[in-house]
């Protein structure tokens, strides 16, 4: 049965953001998950890629975790199935740095130098040299880029301590899971970060606002009947203990 | 999410490999202790494989052999100095590149932290013309309260803090919901793939 799915104010400000975009215009997306959140956060990130590629956006993606920019990949893959310029323009249209052991360092040398900060090379061992948008993107900073993402699962606080602290002057939209939304709360509140789309419930909001209902839908609309089998099953055990026992003879 | 055009041969593992771990909800088994070592150890294998090919390689081979950047050796022989735990005696040294990291570490918080936490006790106490940000000044306040161990719990005092205990709770039965609403989407998703992407139902 199809539920209505209304976008909250939190994943409407996300999805402003993102259309605010012009054709061009560069996008750093952190993927900090791993195999364990793939879940929630691929729709949603599968989304925000659709939503990209509509406006035309390139986009650099970096990792936090080992796994992330092959996650990434695998995601960015699925949404650029009517994109060719991103099906194909692997270094034109995006480029994945991966991961680098010591992220926060990598972070801070990233508003600096990029390709120094990742080694030099992509997230398959290939030299950034022979990239064209790595060279165009120079580094983490408002001059190179419009809007940032992090799609993060677990380190919420820590993790956003050290974002809000290190790339300054550039909005940024967190997708998170949903126990991590609230943490992430505080910080769009003081304006650290633009906006939170909230777990598999934000993601289906998102898929909504860009008129493509996707597997955040699908999965909502079961996370849906899973809340009313978790009342039914407190109305029952209440009801069951309000029984009072007969004695024991 | 059921990956894209996957090989028969990698739906196929996923699958196994989903069910052994499902099977745990039974009894452990021998069949999930497989699949939980099978786990471990290619994340291990691939962290190594990684490390090796796009830090390790390019640095050894590429800079410092092709392009005599023999600096480089500094901090490698730096890193080694971990391993010396093992040798007699050899603790002292292999403190200090954990010394130096740890160093860092309170050098960056002490740099950077302040000025983002004082954003967020700021961003506490917005002025009170709105509801929200009069629950979240109550809520602040009542909380602080229950954990303040040097006054007596009196007075007002002890109803702050009876309100900041019941926001306490509300907090973190809200995240305890979230936790298990994020855990039931996880199962769904394996379920989704087991049905659609594996049996194609």
């Amino acid at each position: 049965m199809p539920l209505p799915v209304r976008p909250r104010p939190d994943t409407l400000s996300a999805y402003r953001l993102g259309q605010a975009l012009q054709p061009g215009d560069a996008v750093f997306i952190w993927i900090d998950y791993g195999f364990g959140a793939q879940e929630e956060l691929d729709p949603m990130l599968q989304a925000v890629f659709l939503q990209l590629m509509r406006r035309g956006a390139v986009i650099c993606i970096a990792s936090r975790s080992l796994e992330g920019g092959q996650i990434a990949e695998t995601v960015l893959h699925a949404a650029a199935a009517a994109f060719p310029a991103y099906r194909d323009g692997y270094g034109v249209s995006w480029i994945d740095l991966g991961y680098r052991p010591a992220p926060d360092v990598a972070l801070r040398a990233a508003t600096v130098d990029l390709s120094a900060a990742y080694n030099g090379v992509d997230q398959s061992g290939r030299p950034l040299t022979g990239l064209p948008l790595a060279s165009r993107l120079r580094a983490l900073t408002p001059h190179y880029f419009r809007l940032a993402y992090v799609f993060d699962l677990g380190d919420g606080y820590a993790a956003m301590m050290t974002y809000v602290s290190q790339v300054t002057g550039l909005p940024m939209i967190v997708g998170a899971i949903s126990m991590e939304a609230p943490v992430i709360r505080p910080f769009v509140a003081t304006g650290q970060i633009a906006a939170v789309i909230p777990g598999i419930r934000g993601a289906a909001e998102y898929e909504t606002l860009l008129h493509a209902p996707g597997p955040a839908t699908a999965l909502d609309r079961g996370g849906a009947l899973v809340a009313l089998f978790i009342l039914l099953l407190l109305a029952l055990g209440n009801a069951g203990a309000a029984v009072p026992e007969e004695p024991a003879d | 999410m059921p990956a894209p055009a996957a090989h028969p041969f990698a739906t196929w593992t996923a699958a196994v490999c989903t069910l052994a771990v499902f099977s745990y909800l039974y009894r452990d088994n021998a069949l999930w202790r497989a699949v939980e070592h099978l786990y471990v150890g290619l994340s291990a294998g691939y962290g190594l494989g990684y490390g090796w090919h796009n830090f390790l390689r390019p640095i050894l081979l590429t800079d410092m052999i092709r392009h005599h950047q023999y600096g480089y050796a500094l901090p490698l022989l730096f890193g080694f100095l971990v391993f010396l735990r093992y040798v007699r005696g050899g603790d002292a040294l292999a403190r200090l590149p954990l010394g130096l990291w740890v160093g860092y570490g309170a050098g960056y918080a002490l740099t950077y932290l302040p000025r983002t936490l004082w954003l967020q006790v700021a961003g506490s106490m917005l002025p009170p013309d709105r509801a929200a940000n009069l629950l979240v000044l109550a809520t602040l306040v009542g909380g602080l309260c229950y954990f303040l161990f040097t006054v007596g719990h009196t007075g007002p005092v002890r109803r702050a803090a009876a309100f900041g205990r019941y926001a306490i709770m509300l907090a973190l039965g809200a995240s305890f919901g979230g936790a298990v609403l994020y855990r039931y989407t996880i199962f769904l998703g394996r379920m989704a793939f087991l049905l659609k992407g594996w049996l194609h139902l």
